[in-house]
């Protein structure tokens, strides 16, 4: 059994039916790239997974416990999908960081709520000191210690796209999803989150799932790739089997006009 | 007796009402435009539509027609009576009089109306990534709404809420149509007896009273200008 096992997620809205079965399989520790052209329910996906969307049916199972089934999700309590939203995390292509808090505080914020929670629960929680000192090593992982005070709108889109990542590291998701993450990013900044996110892999072993139109990134930090086309999985392998050795037509031509827009 | 002191003693003493109907105006019509803005929101359609009938009204007819409405109507058909106040104390006693109180119910219900709308101008403003941002870091709706959406309302809509403020200090001289005792109700009995200038004294309260709440509603919005929504 997988870490992470997406079955058969079938969801439309109204009469268009954006995903039309779609499934994977992933390991702890592992980076999934979803790619594909615009339109095919890439940003769907990873919103159902994330429970900002119902599912119509198909479910999600992390390390053995199903926590998504079609079949019930729509008559879930507020309550339960709070706990099981809590296994992921997702980065936001347009960042959504909270204004009024500067990036220290819009990290501290779902952190000092979760523990106050926690320790009105009577479970062990962290102190108020302890919290901070957590938020300083997030800061520090995305390389923004300096930037602490500032408030979003004295940020660069960059800037604050690092401190997104940081926010959603905050509650420890076992799996972290990114929702083309450099998409709103003027071209010179895009550089310094994947090199984040990178290092996300590299030093923290963090499980991730990336939507993205990078694709030499998406070839460079995926353990495996996910061809989505019209709802399904068009092909799923490593980059090796996408990029280089698949003969899917599909394929070949989102990967030509791809390349084609990279040089014009 | 009509000196400059006299007269300004009078008109104080109308001003005093006009103060207590903006004050408690206030304090009461905002955080009730606020559940009515939630009411009108809300996904129970017999409620959001009751809701936007009620809005509907109060908007649409004259501030003045809801003070006689209240003042009088529950007498005529119910029997019913504004309570008088017996604290002992008399200034508030004589403050407080039933049309007063008449008046501030009926000036309450409306100005929530208005509030109302503004509010939920606000709350639909702010971008959906706010909400979804909050969700999925785990948050309570009641937290996001008030750690994450509130301040960002608050923000947008201070200006539309500016302008409301600024209408209800003149608008509280309408209470006068049920004979409260204030401010432009003691000009109009000097004016009454003779007396021209008491009127355009009077607009000097008014005047000078907005202008404060201008530089007041500024200053809140200049201290909410470190953030951008």
């Amino acid at each position: 059994m997988a870490f992470l096992e997406v079955r058969e997620i079938y969801k439309s809205f109204g009469k268009s039916n954006i995903l039309n079965g779609v499934g994977f399989d992933l390991e702890n520790g592992e980076v999934l790239s979803i790619i594909g052209s615009s339109g095919n329910g890439k940003t769907t996906l990873l919103r159902c997974i994330n429970f900002l969307e119902t599912v119509d049916s198909g479910t999600v199972t992390l390390n053995g416990e199903l926590l998504l089934d079609g079949e019930s999700s729509k008559k879930e309590k507020e309550s339960e999908i709070r706990e099981k939203r809590l296994h992921f995390g997702l980065v936001f292509q347009q960042f959504n960081l909270f204004p009024q808090y500067t990036a220290f505080n819009n990290i501290k914020l779902p952190l000092e709520l979760m523990e106050k929670e926690r320790a009105k629960k009577g479970l062990k929680s962290l102190t108020d000191g302890d919290i901070d000192k957590e938020v300083h090593s997030l800061l520090k992982k995305v390389g923004l210690e300096a930037k602490k005070d500032l408030y979003p709108c004295q940020l660069s889109g960059g800037q604050q796209q690092r401190v997104a990542i940081a926010r959603a590291m905050a509650l420890k998701p076992d799996v972290l999803c990114f929702d083309e993450p450099t998409s709103a990013l003027d071209p010179e900044l895009t550089g310094e989150v994947l090199k984040v996110i990178r290092e996300l892999k590299e030093k923290e072993k963090i499980t991730m799932i990336i939507v993205t139109h990078e694709m030499e990134f998406a070839k460079n930090i995926s353990d495996k790739i996910l061809f989505l086309s019209r709802g399904t999985a068009g092909e799923i392998g490593t980059p090796k089997q996408l990029f280089e050795e698949s003969d899917n037509p599909e394929i070949r031509k989102f990967l030509k006009t791809y390349s084609e827009e990279q040089t014009i | 007796m009509t000196t400059f002191g006299s007269i300004t003693l009078n008109l104080l003493n109308g001003f005093t009402s006009s103060l207590v109907l903006f004050f408690l105006t206030l304090l009461f019509a905002l955080p009730l435009g606020l559940m009515m803005a939630f009411c009108s929101m809300s996904k129970f359609k017999p409620l959001s539509i009751l809701m936007k009938i009620i809005v509907w009204v109060l908007r649409g007819t004259p501030l003045m027609l809801q003070i006689f409405v209240i003042f009088y109507v529950p007498g005529i058909l119910f029997g019913f009576t504004w309570p008088i106040m017996h604290t002992g104390w008399e200034w508030f006693d004589t403050v407080f009089s039933t049309r007063l109180i008449a008046a501030l119910v009926a000036f309450i219900i409306n100005y929530a109306a208005y509030f109302s709308e503004i509010y939920r101008g606000g709350i639909q403003s702010i971008s959906k990534g706010q909400y979804e941002a909050g969700h999925v870091l785990g948050m309570t709706k009641r937290d996001i709404f008030f750690k994450v959406i509130l301040l960002q309302v608050i923000k947008r809509i201070i200006p539309p809420m500016s302008n409301e403020v600024i209408t209800l200090v003149k608008d509280t001289s309408l209470a006068n149509v049920i004979a409260v005792t204030e401010l432009m109700y003691e000009a109009h009995l000097l004016l009454t007896k003779g007396l021209i200038w008491p009127i355009f004294y009077a607009g000097v309260f008014y005047l000078v009273f907005n202008g404060v709440v201008t530089v007041g509603l500024g200053y809140l919005e200049k201290k909410l200008d470190y953030f951008k929504v």
